[in-house]
């Protein structure tokens, strides 16, 4: 246990752990290079960009790899981070602009499909008739037997697969509303765009999904 | 209310978010229009879904790996002096060294062999009660250079919702043969315990112990 004496608002010293302190407590020992303190952001966001990243790229190594380069982006960089944003923004914002470069060198090197903000697939508020009201989309509350398990694990896939599809943009706004459960203003921040602007990517990219696993959904859950 | 309209309060219906008014405005129109309450009856089955998906772990090895990744800490500024000074105490010190590996027993110089080949194990070993990381050769040496005595115990933690116990059972073997066989240690020298579940998040850590067995 590494204990470190810190002071408040008001001058008071008291000696906490580094588990105990926040990341902006912290922040001075990361810039002295300490390496205990930088294990301990390690385990803090660790699982936590793994996640992100693997929501994106669903690839375990590369998402690993993304992590990997993050906590060395942030390890070089954080003698000139200011702390004009959360620290935890900054990370995110680190992953983010990694997971975009990631996307983009795979567009190059793979011939993938392009992706575009302007997109027609599944656009919103387009109608369709004819349809019967009799869709009701439920996982059981009851423990699920094991062929519903595997159902709803093959729908995880297919889901997982459909987000990977996504436009990059939509693709991230997506994962840190509906994965990482973030609030709109923080991925604004991170993101760097306004609140509108996300709320309107999470919504559209919703939709897409939505759209492109109809065909699962109506096949049953 | 038309089904367009509809169609973009969905979010803030999802979030509750909405004033009274236009929720009920939203669910009176979903009630006469099929289409929009299959619409909604999708849309919010995926997002549930989306917050449903599995969490992953990263990799027990991956702090391990990272931090051979980072660079070592400079030296400090000295000017000549302290390089000059420092090759000559480290000449001492390989003169000194090289003296004691002579007096040695054969069979802990090839242990200490064996200690030198193994330098990327990515296992780090946390130290009680000093709470210094060490790796595995690392114990090796500390232990050989009180001339084998003790016992080192191991006490494998683990974050029972962080570590597959497949992960765990191939992480505890791994060290067993590292210091049973590739180091040979012999039996009894080394005590490995049964893992115990740590809250510590997503860590496979060893803690070393030093002293004669009880």
């Amino acid at each position: 246990m590494f204990v470190v004496a810190v002071r408040d608002e008001e001058g008071r010293s008291s000696k906490k752990s580094f588990r105990e302190l926040t990341d902006e407590e912290l922040l001075p020992f990361l810039k002295k290079g300490d390496e205990e303190a930088f294990r301990e952001i390690v385990s803090r966001y660790q699982h936590r960009l793994y996640n992100f990243a693997l929501r994106f790229t669903r690839n375990p190594e590369d998402a690993e790899e993304i992590v990997q380069e993050t906590f060395l982006k942030v390890f070089h960089s954080l003698k000139g981070f200011r702390g004009d944003s959360l620290f935890s923004t900054w990370i995110y914002q680190i992953t983010k602009n990694l997971c975009i470069n990631y996307h983009y060198t795979r567009l190059r090197h793979h011939d993938a499909t392009t992706y575009s903000l302007d997109t027609t697939q599944g656009e919103v508020g387009e109608e369709e008739e004819g349809e019967e009201q009799s869709h009701t989309f439920q996982i059981p509350v009851t423990e699920p037997s094991p062929q519903e398990l595997l159902l709803r694990k093959e729908f995880h896939e297919i889901l997982e697969s459909a987000v990977r599809e996504l436009d990059p943009h939509y693709r991230i706004a997506l994962i840190l509303r509906d994965v990482e459960g973030m609030e709109y203003e923080e991925i604004a921040r991170i993101l760097k765009v306004p609140v509108g602007t996300v709320k309107s990517r999470i919504h559209r990219a919703r939709w897409i999904l939505m759209e492109k696993i109809k065909p699962f959904l109506e096949g049953g859950i | 209310m038309n089904c367009t309209e509809t169609y973009s309060l969905f979010p803030y219906l999802l979030d509750g978010t909405l004033s009274p008014e236009k929720e009920k405005d939203l669910k009176e129109h979903m009630k006469v229009c099929s289409t929009c309450h299959k619409k909604w009856v999708s849309y919010s089955f995926t997002v549930r879904t989306l917050k449903e998906l599995p969490r992953r772990t990263i990799s027990p090895f991956f702090l391990p790996r990272l931090m051979e990744r980072l660079p070592r800490r400079e030296p400090s500024p000295g000017g000549w002096f302290v390089p000059a000074f420092g090759g000559v105490f480290l000449l001492f010190l390989l003169s000194l060294g090289f003296a004691y590996y002579l007096n040695k027993e054969p069979s802990q110089v090839e242990w200490q062999r064996g200690v030198r080949k193994e330098s990327s194990f990515p296992y780090l070993l946390r130290e009680i009660p000093s709470g210094r990381s060490l790796k595995p050769h690392e114990v090796m040496e500390r232990w050989l250079s009180e001339g084998g005595k003790g016992v080192i115990v191991i006490v494998p933690l683990y974050n029972p919702g962080e570590v597959s116990q497949v992960d765990l059972h191939k992480s505890v073997e791994n060290l067993k043969t590292l210091f049973l066989n590739q180091y040979g240690v012999p039996t009894g020298a080394v005590e490995i315990l049964s893992p115990r579940p740590s809250s510590e998040v997503g860590r496979v850590e060893f803690y070393l112990v030093r002293g004669p067995k009880e």
